[in-house]
């Protein structure tokens, strides 16, 4: 199978040719150990593209609707609302690390379940299967079984999809499908552990959305169904019930979520209700041939990498480009993170990259898995200003400059997609 | 990339055309009976009498022509790809009729 063979190579290189060690499930890495032919935009050289960003407009209101989780429209770019799509708005991050829940983007694969799911959340079950002693369990079982907590960096596949050029269905995120956010719960080795360990053979932990699905089509193109690693689920993978210190919410996958820290989005199932051990890779279509990386033009396959783990990536959230700046002193700031790996430093650049800044880290190190804050501030007189950020992480990738070309606009850690156009004065 | 501005359908055919109507039952029948699952299962169109809640209301979403055409051609999200099974004609016609009865195209 591919992604085993993907992972038998001890010397993958990243993007940049750079030595990732210990990652092999990165979607890049996965590229270029199978040498899947993708196209792959090399650093352009000094000077800067004149090529603006695909421009994006907001959809228009479809509606007056109430937000869930005390969400305000306005910190939010609402791309569709069956299912609900938010995009947090770039200034409306702050420098605390730490998304609220307020702020959090939403991205939702089928219509929420029924609240009623949330009312006796100790209650919700379970099914895990794979292991000696297959069973049921409810949360308040889980709950007796340990817990763990865990900040980590959760993020769309798709954002940055807003600026790729070529046509790409599905919402057109640009930064704001992010955010960081902490995590309290039991892993999920300790489950297996409690059920007598995994039975021989499996390979991966498959987790299985508790949405109901609609009748008159087959569950396995809706389900939403997807696998990971075992090695993977049985390191630090958590069934968490709680989010930013409080019982998490239903529309961020309340009452139980699996959560993979350093894995998109996609992977971390909400309401999660069946966990399998299992041999092979699920073949529900969102796993079989959706969020699969592959050339503009080719459909979905298995034996294209899949979106695993996350690669480095920084953006600046202020100044957001979305008005104008006083010209003096200016605080520039934003986050840094690198997937499974911690952040080593980042540079600004605001001369178009003929030079780089060092930007000092600030605020708490909240591990290998959230993100981390940069600031630096810079007298700027008037004028117009390409701002861009450009993280390395700790086993020295440096975030690209180009995106990597994919049909769906996955993936997208373009340090130059991300730049942002400031007027000063 | 992907806009919600209709794009200019040089193809279209004006609604005198009596092509158009051709257009309209075929885009209908993909809709309803075609498409795999149907177009209906999971969204609602008040022309086809449809009233799927799985995904967008198509009513309100009022996608345009374009925006139907790739979704139905290379699926997002759960939506499938219909481009396996639908010829390029039927989704031509799906698109059309989708975009004409939520009225982003006139």
């Amino acid at each position: 199978m591919h992604d085993e063979k993907s992972q038998e190579h001890s010397d993958s290189r990243n993007l940049t040719g750079q030595k990732d060690g210990t990652s092999r499930r990165s979607f890049l890495t996965q590229a270029m150990a199978a040498g899947s032919g993708l196209a792959v935009m090399g650093v352009v050289g000094c000077g800067w593209d004149t090529e603006a960003p695909a421009v994006v407009e907001a959809p228009e209101e479809m509606g007056d609707s109430g937000l869930p989780a005390g969400k305000d429209l306005n910190n939010f770019v609402r791309h569709s609302e069956n299912p609900l799509a938010l995009e947090t708005r770039r200034q409306a991050f702050g420098a605390s690390v730490v998304v609220p829940d307020e702020l959090l983007f939403v991205r939702n694969n089928l219509p929420t379940p029924d609240p009623h799911i949330v009312e006796d959340r100790d209650a919700w079950e379970l099914s895990v299967t794979g292991v000696a002693n297959p069973r049921t369990v409810t949360v308040g079982e889980l709950k007796s079984l340990g817990v763990e907590t865990i900040a980590t960096v959760l993020q769309c596949s798709g954002n940055g999809r807003g600026f790729f050029q070529h046509e790409t269905t599905g919402s057109q995120w640009l930064a704001g499908a992010a955010g960081c956010v902490v995590w309290s719960g039991v892993p999920v080795r300790t489950v297996a552990e409690a059920l007598g360990g995994v039975t021989e053979g499996a390979r991966f932990v498959t987790g299985t959305g508790g949405e109901v699905l609609p009748e008159g089509i087959d569950s396995s193109e809706v389900v939403v169904e997807r696998s990971i690693p075992l090695e993977k689920g049985m390191e630090d993978t958590l069934l968490a019930w709680e989010m930013n210190g409080k019982p998490l919410a239903l529309i961020h996958g309340g009452p139980l979520r699996l959560v993979v820290p350093g894995y998109f989005g996609a992977n971390q199932i909400k309401y999660v209700k069946d966990l399998a051990f299992a041999s092979e890779e699920s073949d529900a279509a969102i796993m079989r041939t959706g969020y699969r990386i592959r050339p503009i033009g080719e459909g979905g396959d298995p034996s294209q990498p899949t979106m695993w783990e996350m690669d480095v990536k920084s953006w600046i959230n202020h100044p957001s480009g979305e008005n104008r700046v006083q010209a003096g002193q200016v605080v520039i700031h934003g986050v840094a993170f690198g997937g499974t790996r911690s952040v080593r430093g980042v540079e600004i650049s605001i001369n178009g990259s003929q030079t780089w800044l060092d930007a000092p880290l600030i605020g708490p190190d909240m591990g290998r898995y959230a993100w981390r804050q940069f600031a630096l501030e810079l007298t700027l007189e008037a004028g117009a200003y390409t701002l861009a950020s450009r993280a390395t992480d700790d086993a020295g990738n440096t975030q690209p400059a180009e995106r990597l070309e994919n049909h769906r606009g996955y993936g997208n850690t373009s340090w130059r997609d991300h730049s942002v156009t400031v007027i000063v004065s | 990339m992907a806009t919600l501005l209709g794009l200019l359908l040089s193809s279209c055919e004006s609604a005198a055309d009596p092509g158009d109507k051709e257009l309209m039952d075929l885009g209908r029948s993909v809709f309803s009976e075609l498409a795999v699952p149907s177009c209906a299962t999971c969204h609602a169109l008040r022309e086809a009498d449809a009233t799927g809640s799985t995904g967008p209301n198509l009513d309100e979403l009022r996608p345009s022509m374009e925006r139907v055409r790739l979704a139905v051609s290379d699926g997002l999200g759960v939506m499938p790809a219909q481009s396996g099974h639908l010829t390029d004609q039927q989704i031509h016609a799906v698109a059309y009729y989708v975009a004409r009865t939520t009225s982003s195209i006139d």
